[in-house]
């Protein structure tokens, strides 16, 4: 028993770590009020004292558990940059006398400090972690971590490289194998900053990953799906490096850490970032829904929202004299296929109306720029009917295509038209025009439009949950297939293609033109035609026929990422729409 | 003041000797013969080498006869150097000025060349002699499915061609249809050699007042034609002349000739004058190899022939066979044993069924099949009058002048209209 005055107290170990001085010792004395620390000039009080009970000090003294408990400690004092080897003398205030102890601080990257407190660490880690959120002790617990590997039996996990998006969030993926539910945490961690960028544990979803299945068939419960997906929102992700220096920190309930360092995130663009997220998931998979809602949905959000914006050098070539006070523009986006320009200029050539409607191809595609361009020179030649030609050194994809072109266009009438679209009769351009100039508060106007077989492709669109893609609303096009008749008349539509799309240019211009956050082209067309509903105007699908070689422009053939695209501006067109959209049926 | 007329060709026959390319030279020189035309010829051709640079256009040494660098797709007939027609073509038409541009192609000169003389002479009338189905059919406008039936798709229905040529979509065979009748849009006036052909290019989709039958007509021989002996109790000797092709039936003949009893077959005689097997699979070449080798010796395989030995060689037979398992439009060696009074076989559809009359000039049997070829060559072996009967109703084929004489007359209607 210590004499009256004098507390027995001992430092371990004491290091500078990148949040304050971290001391590891004993005390006899059951209740601390106050700790400080001096160091030469400097000195501080704790900020965090957490203790344990220390079987060894209890044995020296001959102290019965119970009845002074809790020997070890461990306390945190907020004193910065001081080198190894200084001096620091320890005081506790406790409810009898002060105890004192002195230490030299140890160098952290020393092997043998580490080890001697880490043979500590099965006793401090679990009161630590059970006492205090983890998150505020990340440099002593990475300091305790040990690269994960076979040393946590079951228990594995494997963080792959980290996608940025823009610079509000991360989107991470891996798998984690935890049959005996030991994982209290998954931190991601950037070991430049020193910033935790969230607990993966809370945040992710679940996937299939029949590869680690395959090699836990063992260890895995069935159903257990170890594959993840979570989105991290967070700012400051595309701050130079942070990618570069991600660790993942497991924190498991019995206090143990394992680390892993995740490899550098690839250098991507947008689209290939799009791409890289759209392959983490498989639309038949379950938690379709809430992998959307909550990960890949709000990632491509972000990515595509903070992509850089775009400044396209346009260039412009005006191939004849176009008409002086055009009525109607029609704006034709060109992607991959440019030939089609061929087919409808042989058509357009002879329609008489066609002389008096400005017609603006936009190439929106660097590949075939220079292709298209001198296609397009000698078709002039040859069809002699006037038409403008913008390209820009990138794609901007239907909706940044068709955008550009509004601002330069001069009709008051803009009719969006893709390239594989044929009228079937001359004098369709100002016929659609008169339909939206009369129809009662028309203020979009589609049209039908026919597979190259005479059948029907599009009479107006109509919203439908899709089952198996967890509900959301899909645009589908009733009647389409069958035998096409003839009617003459216009009928009020919820939405219509922009495959032939007439609008006012000014209503275009009010809505802020198609929403180019839909990625390389879909529902942009949809999305605008509620957009217009919601500021009172109408929409139709009036009867001037004209021939659609869907898909024609595109090749869609196994390449399913595309139709994730898809999936995804499904998503995010559903997210836009109003209440009352989708119609029960 | 005569009338200018600029003949378009898809090649010249110094260098091709097709149907299409002699017919168009004939007119030609039979307009030049006229005193009332002046006749020019553009003739495409494909062999770099005569080619000078700089322009699309070289010289035969002859007057008004020029060859142009065409090259075309064989799917949109599509002008690889779409330039040398807005520019060079379009210079050649403002020096020439004619008053009528007579294609009698538009594949290696390109289609678009139609649209080039449209807006470069507004006044000009356009003609087109229509030789095939290429325009319907890009199955070397033959309408034989490959599967080997006739095919009857003259609508060109996209579904159908894509099912019968799979490398290509329905979209693309749309498109192909739009396009080739975009540019004959702008045609005054079609010429078709035959009334089946006129028929199938109605159904096609073009106005059926926009297209006159006119046979292309042959340049009179008259110091060829030797009186035929028609006295001589004669009907054993059969010929094949033409081209030893898959479409031309040379095989179904053969098979014919093996069905006749032995008896027949020793009496019989049949000869086979042609070449260019050798362009056609492997397979074909065997397979008519292998049947002349085991066929009767009276079966003889006598080569290639040029045109103008053909009144000789026509004169050691009696019956012309044109087993062609394809339609045919009008074909040249119908017209030829007409001019030599040769009485003709045919399959009983398409355009050489139209050129023969069954039982008056000649005779028709089910197109593609041996056996029935086999009978009717039974009948020309037993039945003694048929052949004198048949070679009485031959009427002489029409002569160049008459052809050049009916297309001037529908160049001042056209013109008239236009």
């Amino acid at each position: 028993m210590p004499s009256a005055g004098v507390v027995p107290c001992c430092i371990d170990a004491a290091v500078s770590l990148a949040d304050g001085l971290w001391i590891v010792g004993w005390v006899l004395a059951a209740d601390i009020k106050s700790t400080m620390v001096t160091a030469g000039p400097t000195r501080g009080d704790a900020d965090l004292i957490v203790r344990y009970w220390r079987q060894d000090v209890a044995d020296h003294f001959g102290i019965q558990r119970g009845n002074r408990p809790l020997l070890g400690f461990v306390v945190r004092v907020p004193v910065h940059g001081l080198p190894p080897k200084s001096a620091i003398e320890l005081q506790f205030q406790t409810s009898e006398s002060p105890a004192t102890a002195k230490a030299e601080l140890a160098d952290p990257a020393q092997t043998d400090f580490a080890n001697g407190l880490r043979a500590q660490w099965p006793l401090i880690g679990p009161a630590l972690i059970r006492a205090h959120d983890p998150v505020g002790l990340m440099p002593l617990l990475r300091l305790m971590a040990t690269p994960i590997g076979d040393r946590f039996g079951k228990f594995q996990f494997f963080v792959e490289p980290a996608i940025s998006t823009g610079n509000d969030g991360l989107l991470v993926n891996g798998w984690e194998v935890d049959p005996d539910r030991e994982l209290r945490h998954l931190y991601l961690s950037c070991s430049r900053t020193g910033r935790v960028l969230g607990d993966l544990a809370t945040h992710w979803a679940r996937t299939p990953r029949a590869d680690v299945s395959e090699r836990h068939v063992g260890t895995l419960t069935a159903g257990q799906d170890p594959g993840f997906i979570a989105w991290l929102p967070c700012s400051g992700t595309s701050d130079n490096g942070v990618t570069d220096h991600l660790y993942a920190l497991a924190v498991l309930k019995d206090g143990r850490i394992a680390r892993q360092d995740i490899k550098p995130s690839p250098a991507l663009g947008p689209l290939a970032s799009v791409q890289h997220v759209l392959r983490l998931f498989t639309e038949s998979q379950p938690r379709l829904g809430d992998i959307l809602e909550s990960h890949v949905g709000p990632a491509i959000d972000a990515i595509w929202r903070h992509r850089t914006p775009s400044e396209p050098r346009l260039a412009r070539q005006d191939f004849g004299s176009a008409p002086a006070a055009p009525d109607i523009t029609v704006i034709v986006p060109l992607y991959g296929r440019y030939d089609f320009m061929r087919h409808q200029l042989a058509v357009f050539a002879d329609d008489p109306a066609m002389e008096r409607v400005e017609l603006i191809y936009v190439i929106d595609d660097p590949n075939i720029t220079t292709p298209a361009l001198q296609l397009a020179e000698e078709l002039s030649g040859l069809f002699r009917l006037p038409f403008s030609v913008i390209s820009y050194n990138e794609n901007l994809g239907f909706a940044g295509a068709n955008n550009v072109a509004a601002r330069i266009a001069r009709g008051r009438v803009l009719i969006l038209l893709n390239s594989d679209v044929m009228p079937v009769k001359p004098g369709w351009a100002p016929a659609l025009a008169e339909q939206l100039a009369s129809l009662p508060e028309a203020g979009i106007v589609g049209t039908t439009l026919l597979y190259e077989d005479g059948s029907l492709q599009h009479a107006g669109l109509q919203l439908r949950r899709l089952a198996r893609w967890a509900g959301l609303p899909v645009n589908i096009h009733p009647g389409k297939g069958l035998s096409y008749v003839s009617t003459g008349q216009s009928r009020q539509v919820s939405g219509v293609t922009a495959a032939c799309m007439t609008i006012h240019r000014k209503l275009y211009q009010e809505l802020g033109g198609l929403d180019e956050g839909f990625i390389l082209g879909d529902f942009e067309d949809s999305d605008m035609c509620f957009r217009a509903s919601a500021k009172g105007h109408k929409i139709y699908c009036a009867d001037v026929p004209m021939y659609h070689l869907e898909r024609q422009s595109q090749s869609l053939a196994g390449d399913s990422w595309k139709h994730k695209v898809t999936l995804y501006n499904c998503w995010r067109h559903s997210k836009r729409l109003p209440a009352n959209a989708v119609t029960s049926k | 003041m005569k009338r200018k007329v600029l003949v378009v060709a898809h090649g010249h026959p110094d260098f091709s000797k097709g149907g299409a390319e002699i017919a168009a030279y004939t007119l030609f020189q039979e307009l030049n013969r006229r005193d009332d035309c002046e006749a020019w010829l553009l003739a495409a051709n494909g062999i770099a080498g005569l080619q000078h640079t700089g322009t699309p256009f070289s010289a035969r040494p002859r007057e008004r006869e020029m060859l142009f660098a065409g090259g075309t797709d064989y799917f949109l007939f599509s002008a690889n150097n779409l330039s040398h027609l807005t520019q060079d073509f379009a210079e050649l038409l403002r020096h020439i000025q004619p008053d009528v541009v007579h294609f009698h192609h538009y594949a290696v000169v390109g289609i678009e060349m139609l649209r080039v003389v449209r807006n470069t002479l507004p006044n000009a009338v356009i003609m087109l002699t229509l030789h095939e189905f290429l325009a319907i059919c890009n199955r070397n406008g033959q309408m034989l499915k490959s599967n080997g039936s006739l095919c009857r798709n003259a609508e060109a229905d996209p579904a159908e061609c894509h099912a019968c040529m799979p490398g290509r979509s329905p979209q693309d065979y749309f498109l192909r249809r739009q396009y080739i009748r975009s540019f004959f849009a702008l045609v005054d006036q079609f010429v078709a050699p035959s009334q089946f052909l006129k028929e199938r290019y109605v159904t096609w989709g073009l106005p059926s007042d926009r297209i006159s039958v006119v046979e292309n007509g042959q340049p009179s021989r008259a110091a060829d034609i030797a009186a035929v002996d028609v006295d001589s109790a004669r009907g054993h000797r059969f010929a094949f002349f033409g081209q030893i092709t898959p479409y031309k039936g040379v095989d179904v003949l053969l098979q014919a000739f093996s069905q006749l009893s032995k008896a027949e077959q020793k009496r019989a005689r049949l000869d086979i004058f042609g070449g260019g097997q050798d362009m056609f699979e492997k397979d074909f070449q065997e397979r008519i190899e292998q049947q002349l080798e085991s066929a009767h010796r009276n079966v003889r395989y006598r080569g290639r022939y040029v045109p103008e030995d053909f009144g000789r060689l026509v004169a050691s037979t009696d019956w012309v066979i044109v087993p062609s398992v394809w339609w045919e439009n009008s074909p040249l060696v119908i017209q030829e044993a007409r001019q030599y009074g040769r009485p003709v076989i045919c399959g009983d559809i398409g355009g050489m069924a139209e050129k023969v009359r069954h039982e008056i000039d000649g005779l028709h049997f089910q197109a593609g099949s041996a056996s029935a070829l086999a009978e009717t060559m039974q009948r020309c072996l037993h039945e003694p009058d048929l052949w004198v009967r048949l070679q009485r109703g031959i009427e002489p084929p029409p002569s160049i002048e008459a052809t050049a004489e009916e297309l001037t007359r529908l160049y001042a209607r056209s013109h008239h209209r236009a």
